[in-house]
Formats: structure tokens, sequence, C-alpha cells
């Protein structure tokens, strides 16, 4: 029994852990950040992680050699509880926080705040990363961010595979 | 005047190269298109932020398919050099060759060089004890049937490390536990499957299985531990500190494993019953008044405890020039079957300190080894144990003309055993009684043609000398491929080797005094037995012929398939030699036997096929099979109950003694279907899942008590494995190592323990 038990284990974190390239995904969504018009933005641009603690160490390695439109990059660790409080231009969710995501945007509504998902298909977030083994892909949602009051350059969404 | 026009010239073409360099620095451009993997490896979170989007989208892309390209060379086809003695691709190789590569030996979890076997094709991997197996290269083995256990022992397969062979020349086979090399000192085994003395020498007749180890090629300090522990009191640890700097590498390594058997009993075979650990010792005593009975009643208990130290350094002197050298020393004890003493367990101990050097200078080849050391092949009886020294010389010259390489080499080998330490040899107590020795010269030549970029031939002839038995011997290897396209190519090989003559085989000298049943000064009735050696032994011998093909079926897939057929002859037995006759005078009965070829044959029709899949840098998988039929012709009996036995007929009405029977009939310890495969799933960055599987048919032997006749079988068996890691951090990776984890608890090996299932916890930290 402690034998089926441990296969059956493995097995179901064979289905949790997929795979994640978060030194590509943090470049993208630095990309991302500069292809977008942010209202109101000054003093920090912020960027909340809810989950991985790999893609954390990744942007804050960014944000220790880049700015974004002259403001310096903070990086922080967040849970989708602690979301009310504080004005986050980017919240990433790892793909085991995705079943969460529309706790999350419950609380960034109306806020300019880009939502971005490393999980396909999923939807109410701006942006879905496609990290796959020949390639990374972004689905992106210009309604949804647009109802967030950010702007799209027209160059992003020629590199997105855009979804309404 | 004309010295400053010159400063002045030479200030002016300074500055303007430095401006043009400066220039061409300003102007630098990256061509992301045309990077190679490694370029892109080398790409820092720096450079790569300098990119502009789209560019990086197009960079990630071709990272990713460049990774994979290189993950499907890596698996489906490495590059290998022990098929050809020159370094290509396995899919170019005219032998049937495998490859196991590190990261599928670290992977599988395998605890030892011989279980990581079972994931190759062609290889029948039985385990005996906790941590001791039984490796032979396509069967052929227990022959003649039914003699002692002894004669199960692999005495057709070459191991080497780096070159070195590493069989005991006593008896002919590998002990495994003696490698001071381990799972995590591996860069990669290759194996061929087939007769190679031509390439390497006497003993490579089923195969060469060969380990090559890493070297230190990273500049700079880094070191290494992984340690696992678990059930049956597991322990094995690894370390390893390596230093590279410019031409110089230097690495430092160290292993130990130690485990207890998966019973404490024993199985007696002469009482078909099993017996406390406790017991064994007097009861081996009861039979043989050479047994000390404290001998095993002292680790009954134990499977195997071995350790193992070695000092590698590689100098580059040039592109061309390259040294490598090895120093080892390792000492180990292990209880494993090596003949019935009552019970068929016993324990080895041995030390040895062994030393190799290769050489590469441009085409110029040469390796030199040296080993002496101490074996004690049953522990607690007199007369099995002794020292040996060895030596080993080869050296080869790879030229081409043309299309066509050529590479003449020469080897030679000489080993002295001597049992003069152990035993009182005036009194003839050993099995030597003396110092021995025996020596081997050979000379060969490879021809490699490639006509029209398809078609490849190879021929490699050796003529040899063996000192000990004043004898010369030949043979060959001829092997062809036709590359049909890209992904397709046939090949096929006939080829004869032959095995060295062996200590014992030779030069045994061992004397049985069995006391009478009168009193102290007229002991009538005693019987005194004489075992020889046979210098005038042929060797045993094999001839092969197979067909072949590799085919990769899209980018992914890879199939493998050999079909073969092999004679094995020259086997030899202990034989009553009918011409001495007893001296009337004497009250004692005096038997002389020795070592006579027989003219017992065995034939080998058998097919293995594999498959190699990658899906993607994730997931990759391994599966293959075989099957064979193999046949023993000319078996001679002389026995009723052999007769009966074998025959299921009456040998009513024959005279078996007078006109002994030659029998055909199907040899079963060699099983018909064993196979394997795995699937390794790496989910992301931090977890590595690995199962692997091996499976073999029923096997089946006769064995005999007296003169009774019984058969033995080993029911068929499926064991699968399961390792299952994760990367903490850069240097922390911790795991669960699960092996036969369906716990399935059976005989693998003739009268040896019911292997089950280990768990073992682990860690490894790199720096």
């Amino acid at each position: 029994m402690k034998k089926l038990l441990t296969i059956i284990v493995l097995l179901c974190l064979l289905g949790v852990v997929r795979a994640q390239n978060y030194k590509f995904q943090a470049l993208f969504m630095y990309n991302i950040a500069q292809r977008i018009e942010w209202p109101n933005l000054s003093g920090e641009f912020v960027i909340g992680v809810i989950g991985n603690k790999e893609m954390h160490k990744e942007l804050e390695s960014i944000a220790g050699k880049k700015q974004l439109f002259g403001n310096t990059i903070k990086v922080v660790h967040v849970s989708p509880d602690e979301l009310s409080d504080k004005m986050y231009h980017i919240l990433y969710l790892d793909r085991s926080s995705s079943t969460k995501l529309n706790e999350v945007d419950k609380s960034v509504a109306k806020r300019p705040t880009l939502v971005i998902t490393d999980k396909n298909g999923l939807t109410g977030g701006g942006i879905n990363f496609i990290d796959n083994s020949s390639k990374i892909e972004f689905e992106i949602f210009p309604t949804v961010i647009k109802s967030h009051q950010l702007q799209l350059s027209g160059s992003l969404l020629n590199l997105g595979i855009v979804r309404e | 005047m004309n010295k400053v026009k010159y400063i002045l010239i030479l200030v002016a073409l300074v500055t303007v190269g430095k401006v043009t360099v400066l220039a061409q620095d300003t102007e630098k451009i990256i061509h992301y298109s045309e990077m190679s993997l490694d370029e892109m490896r080398k790409l820092t979170q720096d450079d790569l932020l300098q990119i502009p989007f789209e560019d990086l989208i197009e960079l990630v892309k071709r990272f990713k398919v460049s990774s994979i390209d290189e993950l499907y060379q890596l698996i489906l086809n490495p590059s290998q050099s022990t098929a050809s003695k020159k370094e290509e691709d396995l899919f170019e190789a005219t032998l049937a060759t495998t490859v196991i590569s590190s990261a599928e030996l670290e992977n599988s979890g395998a605890r030892n060089i011989p279980e990581a076997l079972r994931l190759a094709p062609g290889i029948i991997v039985r385990e005996k004890t906790n941590g001791n197996y039984d490796v032979h290269i396509r069967g052929n083995d227990f022959l003649p049937p039914g003699s002692d256990v002894s004669n199960s022992v692999n005495s057709t397969t070459l191991v080497m490390i780096d070159n070195r062979p590493v069989y005991n020349k006593f008896l002919g086979a590998t002990f495994w536990e003696n490698l001071p090399v381990t799972i995590q000192d591996l860069e990669k085994i290759e194996i061929i499957y087939g007769p190679a003395t031509a390439l390497y020498g006497p003993n490579a007749v089923s195969g060469v299985i060969h380990l090559i180890t890493k070297k230190s090629t990273e500049e700079g300090f880094h070191a290494r531990a992984d340690v696992q522990g678990g059930s049956h009191n597991s322990a094995i640890g690894y370390g390893n500190v390596s230093y590279s700097k410019g031409k110089l590498g230097l690495n430092l390594s160290a292993n130990y494993q130690q485990a207890d058997r998966f019973q404490d009993s024993y199985y007696i075979p002469y009482n078909d019953t099993y017996v406390s650990g406790s017991e064994i010792g007097g009861i081996n005593a009861g039979m043989n008044d050479m047994f000390s009975a404290t001998g095993l009643n002292e680790d009954y208990w134990q499977g195997v405890n071995k350790g193992a130290i070695n000092l590698g350094v590689d100098y580059q002197f040039s592109d061309k020039t390259r040294l490598n050298y090895m120093g080892s020393y390792q000492q180990s004890s292990s209880q494993t079957s090596y003949m019935d003493i009552g019970s068929v367990l016993s324990t080895r101990e041995s030390n040895s300190f062994s030393n190799n050097l290769n050489i590469t200078s441009g085409k110029f080849e040469a390796d030199f080894s040296a080993i002496t050391g101490r074996l004690n092949a049953i522990k607690g009886m007199a007369g099995y144990e002794y020292d040996y020294t060895e030596l080993n010389g080869k050296m080869g010259y790879n030229f081409k003309l043309k299309n066509l390489n050529i590479r003449p080499g020469i080897e030679a080998d000489y080993a002295i055993y001597s049992d003069e330490a152990y035993v009182d040899a005036d009194a003839n107590e050993g099995l030597l009684n003396g110092s021995v020795d025996l020596g081997t010269v050979q000379g060969s030549l490879r021809l490699d043609y490639t006509a029209w970029g398809k078609l490849r031939l190879t021929g490699a002839l050796v003529q040899g000398y063996f000192t000990a038995t004043d004898d010369d011997y030949t043979s060959y290897q001829f092997s062809t491929s036709y590359k049909a396209n890209e992904s397709t190519i046939f090949r096929a090989v006939a080829s004869r080797a032959n095995t060295g003559p062996f200590v014992l085989n030779t030069y045994m000298d061992k004397t049985i005094n069995v006391a009478g049943m009168g009193d102290e000064t007229q002991q009538a009735g005693g019987m005194t037995m004489y075992k020889l050696g046979n210098k005038d032994l042929m060797p045993m011998e094999m001839t092969m012929l197979e067909l072949g093909m590799r085919k990769k079926i899209g980018r992914k897939l890879q199939a493998d398939m050999s079909l073969f057929y092999n004679q094995s002859s020259n086997f030899s037995q202990m034989t009553k030699d009918m011409g001495l006759v007893n001296d009337p005078e004497s009250t004692n009965t005096v038997i002389t036997e020795s070592v006579q070829n027989i003219d017992l044959k065995a034939n080998q029709l058998g097919l293995t096929a594999g498959l190699k899949y990658v899906h993607n840098e994730k997931l990759n998988a391994s599966l293959f099979a075989t099957y064979q039929h193999t046949q023993l012709e000319n078996y001679e009996v002389t026995e009723t109950s052999f007769y009966e036995g074998i025959t299921g007929n009456s040998a009513n009405g024959l005279d078996l003694n007078a006109t002994p029977a030659y029998l055909t009939f199907d040899h079963q310890y060699t099983p018909k279907f064993y196979g394997g495969g795995y699937i390794n799933y790496k989910p992301g960055t931090k977890w590595n899942l690995n199962t692997s599987f091996y499976a073999y048919s029923k096997q089946k032997t006769f064995y005999s008590i007296g003169q009774d006749f019984k058969w033995v079988q080993i029911d068929p068996k499926f064991t699968c494995n399961m390792k299952a890691s994760y990367q903490v951090n850069g240097w922390l990776n911790t795991y669960l190592n699960v092996r036969n984890i369906t716990n399935s608890k059976s005989q693998e090996f003739l009268f040896t323990d019911q292997t089950g299932i280990s768990y073992l916890v682990g860690c490894n930290l790199t720096f």
C-alpha cells in the first residue's frame, strides 16, 4: 500500500510541476512593460510576484540594472489576499497560482495593473505566457488591458497572439 | 631624419589601426541568427537586456530549438569510440553498439555499475545478493551446464576502464565490486556486442563493456558530494574534488558502498533447505574440512562493503598531445556465489592498487596499466587467497590514405599470480602452491574503407601468442555498413574471438585428502584427489554472424536492431583422467582430474531491438528487448540420471559409461527473453523523475547432488525502479531512490538470495 501511495504521489507531482523558463519570461515581461503606456507613472514601477521565487529573483536582477520610463523597478513577493492596499503595475501569477486569478482580478479591478499569468487559455488576465519546448509566446487580451486604463503599442499586438 | 620619418609612419599606422579597431567595436553588430548554441548560452542577462524585443523572441526560439537538437544528438546519437577505435557517432558504428551517458546513469538511480547495465539492451543482469550482480552479454552462461557454480562466472566479456582491462586472470571473470570507479566517476559506458578480440585482445568474446571516466576540464576548483542511505543498512557515498587550470587537470574522487543482504538465511543445495546465517559456518565446515566455521559466521548478513579512492591527472601538452593518468586504490568485501562449498554464497575480499596511463599524440595512441593486489575468493576457506600483479600495454597508430583508414597495433600483457604467502605450498595446501605467470603478445591490423560516402568496409585481423600455453591464436572481425540514406543504415558483421588461458585452468594444482576409516596407524580406504590445470587447453572461442539496422524515424525516434547467430566451442571442465592407474601398493584410492576441452557447442540465434525517443527537453524514453534461442549440442552424458533427466527417456539398455550419449537440447539458463527501458521526465528546472524497468523470462538448468540429477528453475521477473530528485538551489539536490519498487521478491541467480525492494534517500551537493 505504501508503495502504491508513493507512486500515486509522484505521478500527481508530474501533473502539477510544469516547465518554467523564468529567465526568458522575466526578460519578456520587461520588454512588454516598455510597450505599454502607464497612466500617472511616477516614483517606483512595482512588480508583484505571486508564487514563484525564481521569477522574483530574475526580475530583481533586471531591476538592479534597468529602469522603466525613468522609474526604478521594485519587485515584491505578494499573496492574493494582500493586494487591496497597494498599487502594483504588473502582477505575475505563476502556474500554481492560476486558480487565484479571479480573486486577483477582483482586487485590482479598474486599477492600472497588468495581470500576467503563466498558463495559456486563462481568461481574466491581460497576458498569458505560452512557454513550450520550442518557443515562448504570449496571449494578449487588449480589451482586458484597456479596461485597466492601459494603452498597448501596436508593435506589442503584432508580437503576441491577440485574444478577444 | 629617416628615423623620425619611420617613427611618424609607425605612429600613423598604429593610430589608424586603433581607430579602425575602435570603429569596428562601436559598429559591432551581433548577428543573433548566426549564433551557435554555445554562443547563445554565453549571453548574460545584460546582453539579453540590450536586445530588441523582436530579436529576443527569435533568439529564444532559436535557443530552444538548438537546445533540443543538441539533446536529440546527445540521447539518440552520442559519440563513441569503442566500436571502431576512433571517435564517431553511434549511428555510424558498424558493430552493434550502445552508449549509456552520465545523465542516463545518474538519473536512473543505479547504485553501482553492474546495476546500471540494465539500461543497455542485450545484457543479462541478475542480482545475486544486495549490491552484487552477475552480468552476461547475450548469455551463453553457466556452460557446461550442471557443472560447479564457479563455471557460472562471466569469463567471456572484456571490461575496461579507460582502455585498462579489469577482468581477473585467475578465472577470467570481472569482479564488479573490485572496480575502483563508480557511477558518478563515469562520463559514459560504451558497449559493443560480439567477438572483438581483433580490436581489444583476449576475452572480448561476447563483447566489450568500456567504462570511460570523466576528466576535469572545467577551469578552477570544483567539488561534489553525493550521499544516500536507506533500507538494509544501505549507505552509498561519493566525493570528488577537481581542479583545472590551463593545460593541467586534477581529479580526486572517493566512493564507498555498503549494504546488508536481503535475508540472513542460506540455501544449501545439497540438502535443498534454507538454514540460518549463524549456522552456515558450521554446516560448511562439516562438508569440507578446509573451511573455518568462523569464516562466514563473522559477516553472514553482509551484502557488500567496498570503498575506493582515485586520483586522475590530465595534461594537455598541445592541441595534439594529451596524457591521462589514473591511480586507484580499492578495498572490497562482498558476499556472492563463487563455488558450491555447502552454501553457494561466500565472502570475497580484495584490495588492489592500479595505475593507468593513456597517451594520445596526433595519430598515435598508447595505453599502459599496472595493478597489484590481493584477492581472497572464499573467506574462511584455506587455499583460495592469492596475490597478483598484472601489466598491460598497447599502442596503435591511425593513418589515412584517401578513404582508407589503417591502424596497426601491438598489445602485450603479463600477469603473475601467487598463493605462496597464504598456504603451505610444500604440503600442496593451495590451488597453485607457488607463483605462476601468464603472458600474451599480439599484433593487429585494422582497415576501414569508405566508398562513395555510403558503403563502409572494415576488417581487423590479429595474430597472437600465449606464453603460458605456448600457443598461437588468430582472430578476425569483418564488418560492413551501407548508408541507404541519412536516416537508414544497414550493417553486417562476421567475427571470431577467443578467451585467453586463465590461471586456474592452466596451473591448478590442488590436492584433496580424505582420511580413511581405519585407526591412526592404518587408515585404509582413504582417498587422495588431484585436481590439475592443463597447459594444452584450447581457449574458449566464439564465431558470430550479425545483421543490423539503425533507423532514424523523424527527429525524435531512433530504432536499432541486431539479428545475431553465434557458435561457441572449446568449453572445458574437470575430467577424470582415465590414463592414470592407482598404485596397487597403496591402500588409498587416488583420483586425478584435470581440466580438459569438451565437445560441447552452444549455438545461439537472437534478435535485439531497441527504441530511443526524445519528446522534448522534458521527456525522453528508451525501450529494448532481446529474444534468443540457445541450443547446446554434443553434451556428453555418462550418468544414467543425467540422461533420463535431460531427455525424459529411460536409459535402460544403454551403457553410458562405455558409450557416452551426446545430447542436443535447449540451454534454458540463458533466458529466451530479456529487456527493459526507462522514462525520464524533467518537468522544469527543479524536478527530475525517472522510472526504469527490467525483465527476463524463465531460466532453468540442472544440477547434480552426488549422482542425483535435479532441475532448478528461476521464475520470470519484472523489476521496476524509480528515482525522484529535486534541485533545491544551485548547489543542493535531494532525491528518493527506490529499487525494485514492486518488491518482486525472488531469486535472480542460481542458489542466491531472494532480492527485494530497497529504499534510499540522498542528496547531492555541487560546488
